[in-house]
């Protein structure tokens, strides 16, 4: 699963950061750039956010607000890290669920965008997928604690000691 | 009745250490199904129409060009260059300290990224060249903080996101209070530093640091240059400065090889899945709060209790220091600014000028404990107890709040550059 997700990302990446420069490059050099880079600029954006939760999942970054750790008695954190997993894989998997409903009822309607003439639910497919695999790992972590990666004291910043 | 379950809510699943993003997600569901019409799917739908926009793009790609400065050469060169031109001023390796955080600042738009990339390689020189330890961090602390206001910054591309203001703009007014925040701890170091001469100046060491760091010094000219020329907008700006970094630290210093780069980008992409979600709940909530003119509530309900926009200044300042010392910038902005940017315009403050203020405010809050950030990142990094570190970073947290407060009241410094 993490080499899938890996390479969907690099490849989102790539995408994103080719096609945003060529736009640029083309515009300053003939003075048009390309029509659809905005919008598939805009999808790649998505797919690797989205993609990136399982990795911020995996890597124990998502944000946490951590001023109430200490409200809780030290003999419940033999506990409450699996509780904590469980409610994080149940309110993922919420949100894979209605995502799926969402991309359903995009599906059922028939939207495309516009410019790029693609069904839209193909690039919202990436919210279900990338929640799904988020849900997988919490549940996981949930039933090994051993598995649970150590969290980062980070926001939106990479230190590295 | 509802509004007391939302945050009975929200402290549940805070106390349960949830992490933001599921206690955004359920926050959204409980307005959809009590205010909203019962309309769940709107919690995605919503967050998705809201992720369309472009700017958002720019976000990664200046979070990959700052990750790439600093696992990379470029962040080496800038600061030898500094060092190399401060080398005869008085306290000159702290001056150097001090510019390069605002140069390197002005490529990254991160203040972890600063601290690490010219912590590692200042702190070890000042502490060589007779500078306290407690001196030394704080400088380098606060110095890194100088990465969130000094443009391209982050956390203003999100303020504009979440309030509707113009990020070019948003861009263009951080350089006033970037500077003055710059210039103050110059100063201090000049001030308090003043025996501690480093060295002569050295002809040949400046012609060899400007010569071997021509391409990383031009970094900042192209971001800066590109925006404030209205040549690119802040998406291509940050665009063109990955492929720029990305060209450079592959091709021209070939100090990072593909391995290294596919880790850089994997970085990236961890640190965008811990942000995008939050973002989206919070528009997604945002949209709704909206929609149901909660703002327009909030600030009829303020406006009776505050009086005129220096109370409001008061106010909101003294609630910003405290959300500083317990939560991170991006989901304190992502939280207070659509609340409080439409109180701030009601009470005659510039939109602009308020998102400056906010971002100058929660800068401080990267040194305070028990959550700043930088005092973690220094703690970790530099393998100091937390207490020292916190003990440190004092002098200089009242200097920035001196900062603060010509920023809150002073206007024209954050809009000189907008008209």
């Amino acid at each position: 699963m993490l080499a899938l997700e890996t390479a969907v990302l690099l490849t989102a990446f790539a995408t994103l950061i080719l096609v945003t420069f060529a736009d640029v490059a083309l515009r300053t050099i003939t003075g048009s750039g390309l029509l659809w880079s905005r919008d598939v600029g805009i999808y790649a954006n998505i797919w690797l956010s989205m993609l990136g939760i399982g990795i911020a999942s995996s890597q124990g970054s998502h944000l946490r607000p951590r001023f109430m750790d200490s409200w809780v008695r030290a003999s419940w954190n033999s506990w409450l890290p699996r509780v904590q997993e469980l409610l994080t894989a149940a309110g993922f998997l919420l949100l894979a669920v209605i995502a799926t409903r969402v991309v359903a009822d995009t599906r059922q309607l028939g939207d495309s965008n516009s410019v790029l003439r693609w069904p839209i639910w193909i690039f919202q497919l990436c919210m279900p997928v990338a929640l799904g695999f988020a849900t997988f790992k919490h549940a996981l972590f949930a039933l090994y604690p051993v598995l649970r990666p150590q969290e980062r004291d980070e926001t939106s910043e990479a230190p590295r000691a | 009745m509802m509004a007391l379950g939302l945050i009975a809510l929200v402290f549940v699943l805070l106390w349960l250490r949830q992490y933001l993003v599921v206690v955004l997600a359920a926050a959204a569901i409980y307005l959809y199904l009590t205010v909203g019409g019962g309309q769940v799917s709107n919690v995605i739908l919503d967050g998705w129409d809201e992720l369309q926009k472009d700017v958002l793009i720019a976000i990664p790609l200046y979070m990959l060009a700052g990750q790439l400065m600093a696992e990379g050469a470029m962040a080496r060169r800038l600061v030898r260059i500094m060092r190399a031109l401060t080398a005869a001023v008085p306290a000159g390796l702290a001056v150097a300290t001090c510019l390069s955080c605002g140069v390197f600042a002005a490529i990254v738009g991160s203040s972890a990224v600063t601290l690490l990339a010219v912590g590692s390689i200042m702190y070890p020189a000042l502490l060589a060249g007779g500078y306290s330890k407690s001196f030394s961090l704080g400088l380098l602390c606060a110095g890194a903080t100088l990465g969130i206001i000094i443009p391209p910054s982050i956390p203003l591309i999100l303020y504009g996101v979440m309030t509707g203001t113009s990020i070019a703009e948003l861009f263009l007014a951080g350089v006033g209070p970037g500077l003055l925040l710059l210039a103050l701890l110059t100063a201090y170091s000049l001030a308090t530093q003043w025996q501690l001469r480093d060295k002569r100046w050295d002809g040949v060491e400046i012609r060899v640091a400007l010569r071997e760091g021509t391409w990383a010094l031009l970094m900042p000219i192209i971001i800066l240059g590109g925006i404030y020329s209205g040549k690119f907008t802040a998406t291509e700006s940050a665009a063109v400065a990955s492929v720029y970094a990305l060209f450079v630290e592959l091709v021209v210093y070939r100090h990072l090889n593909w391995r290294a780069l596919k880790g850089v980008v994997l970085d990236t992409s961890r640190l965008m899945g811990g942000l995008f979600p939050v973002l989206m709940m919070a528009l997604s909530i945002n949209k709704l709060l909206v929609y149901q003119q909660v703002p327009q509530m909030v600030v009829g309900q303020l406006e009776s209790l505050i009086s005129g926009p220096t109370g409001f200044l008061l106010v909101s300042n003294a609630l910003l220091l405290v959300v500083g010392c317990l939560m991170d910038i991006g989901s304190a902005i992502l939280l207070l600014a659509p609340i409080l940017q439409p109180v701030a315009e009601s009470q005659g403050l510039h939109p602009v000028h308020f998102g400056i203020m906010m971002t100058v405010n929660l800068e401080i809050g990267y040194l305070t404990p028990p959550m700043g950030l930088n005092l973690i990142v220094a703690m970790t990094a530099f393998r100091e107890s937390f207490g020292f570190i916190c003990r440190a970073v004092l002098p200089f947290i009242l200097l920035m709040m001196v900062g603060l407060i010509v920023v809150s009241f002073w206007p024209r410094l954050s809009l000189f550059l907008i008209g």
